[in-house]
């Protein structure tokens, strides 16, 4: 399996690839709390950065949003936030970035 | 599956270094210049006798600057070939200049380095990528994520951590190369400031500039040069390996031996020697938790046990297994061409009974590891 646009199976060098829909719940895996931030990062400082796993087992790594950095914690469940974010181009350059938030 | 076949033996005959840390008033070619000639010195070989040369640099100072620097000892028309590998970039020059000679094409060839890095987080993506609005693109969130999944798996508490960089900072105190010499106890390493929890700043190695390069000869040509094979150390492996897709996207967790372990395992194949034999180690301490993880990787302590043998004091200048003995990356900074080759630098000294009060007690076999974005590791075993 491999999360994220890919041609070839990265493990096994197939062409062969079928999109499927993961699960959007997962459990934290590990998390962070970035103080300094990135060069381009264009959210809050600071910001908690978590690896969520997924029952797949596909680990995808987000920006946590509505968690208090005391209630982290390794195991907690997650699921996916769909949230807009500007870009520094401008307000018209909205993206739509996928992130975890608790369950 | 092997997939090399060495030939000759090849041999480190100079070793020089520019020091690290800031120096505005420096280009990168100066830096790298200064690192040649105090090599080619090291090693009594003249500029002009040198076949072929490596150049170690990742971020962009026009074209061609191996070409441009070494223009500066005189114009020889050898081949000079530009290397960007990522935090590996010395070390893959490395690796090429001993393949270069081991396959038999060159007698001798230059392997250097330098880097100017810039001050702040590094970022290894493009400025346009997603991963940089993503949130994931920050070399320290990602050593900070491996962290606490170790601390979980393993119950290491914050000090064990922290004893990485008072070693660190207590071999750096004793060379004069390195950038950053005070000592600190671990409550000062503790209560510095979070850069990404769990990791405080001075548990990150600094933003750096310096240079290093190395001579290399073949065994079977020491003599033709004149030199003092007393002095000439081996290069017993070579290995250097890229990511071998585990599946799982984003790997953040407290053991990964996919990643260096396989460079490692060819390594040890190569030279004909285990861990056990290992004497010094240098390894990609770019975080506290890198250079616990990377010795695990390496064999030289079972998964999980770095942290503990550290506050044991094994890895110390006295231990059994001194790691980092010249301060590695906490201590020296990270300029990435020029580490993996300072790594080098560090292990000859070592071997040849040089390094003065930093001196290990009689070492025989070192190891090298640095590692890099695109999950790349070079390991290379070097013995007297």
């Amino acid at each position: 399996m491999v999360f994220g646009p890919a041609t070839f199976c990265q493990s096994c060098a197939s062409p062969r690839l079928e999109q499927i829909e993961l699960a959007p719940d997962g459990i934290l895996y590990s998390y962070t709390i970035v103080r300094v931030p990135p060069s381009g990062w264009p959210g809050p400082v600071p910001y908690v950065l978590g690896e969520v796993e997924l029952p797949e087992g596909p680990h995808v790594l987000a920006e946590v949003i509505e968690c208090s950095h005391d209630a982290l914690r390794v195991g907690m469940p997650m699921t996916l936030a769909l949230r807009p974010v500007a870009m520094p181009e401008g307000p018209d350059s909205e993206r739509v970035v996928y992130k975890w938030r608790p369950i | 599956m092997t997939q090399f076949r060495a030939g000759r033996d090849v041999y480190v005959v100079g070793v020089g270094l520019h020091s690290f840390g800031r120096f505005p008033e420096q280009s990168l070619s100066d830096l790298a210049r200064d690192a040649v000639v105090d090599a080619l010195r090291d090693s009594g070989v003249p500029w002009t006798a040198i076949p072929v040369a490596y150049f170690g640099h990742v971020y962009y100072h026009g074209m061609s600057v191996g070409e441009t620097t070494l223009a500066q000892l005189g114009l020889t028309g050898v081949p000079i070939i530009n290397v960007e590998n990522a935090c590996s970039s010395g070390s893959t020059a490395f690796w090429q200049a001993y393949w270069g000679i081991t396959s038999g094409v060159f007698d001798m060839a230059l392997a250097f380095g330098a880097e100017k890095v810039p001050g702040g987080p590094v970022t290894v993506t493009a400025e346009n990528s997603p991963a940089r609005y993503v949130g994931g693109d920050h070399m320290m969130a990602g050593y900070a994520l491996r962290m606490t999944r170790y601390m979980e798996e393993t119950g290491a508490p914050p000090s064990a951590f922290a004893q990485v960089t008072v070693k660190a900072r207590q071999n750096a105190s004793m060379n004069p190369y390195a950038h950053r010499k005070d000592t600190y106890s671990v409550e000062d390493v503790l209560n510095s400031r979070l850069i990404a929890d769990p990791l405080t700043l001075y548990q990150c190695c600094p933003t750096s500039e310096g240079g290093a390069a190395a001579v290399l000869c073949a065994g079977d040509a020491l003599d033709a040069y004149g030199i003092d094979r007393g002095r000439a150390i081996r290069i017993a492996a070579a290995a250097l390996t890229s990511g071998n897709y585990n599946g799982r996207g984003s790997d953040h967790s407290a053991f990964s031996p996919y990643r260096t372990e396989p460079a490692a395992l060819q390594a040890y194949e190569m030279a004909g020697i285990g861990p056990e034999d290992v004497d010094i180690v240098q390894v990609h301490d770019a975080a506290t938790i890198g250079e616990l993880q990377q010795v695990e990787a390496l064999h030289i302590f079972p998964y999980g046990e770095a942290w503990q043998a550290t506050v044991e004091g094994r890895t110390a200048l006295t231990g059994d297994v001194p790691v980092n003995t010249d301060g590695g990356l906490l201590a020296m900074g990270h300029p990435f061409g020029a580490t993996g080759i300072r790594q080098v630098h560090e292990t000859v000294t070592q071997l040849r009974g040089e390094a003065g009060p930093r001196q290990v007690e009689n070492p025989r076999v070192g190891v090298a590891q640095c590692s890099g974005a695109g999950d790349v590791t070079t390991v290379h075993i070097l013995t007297r």
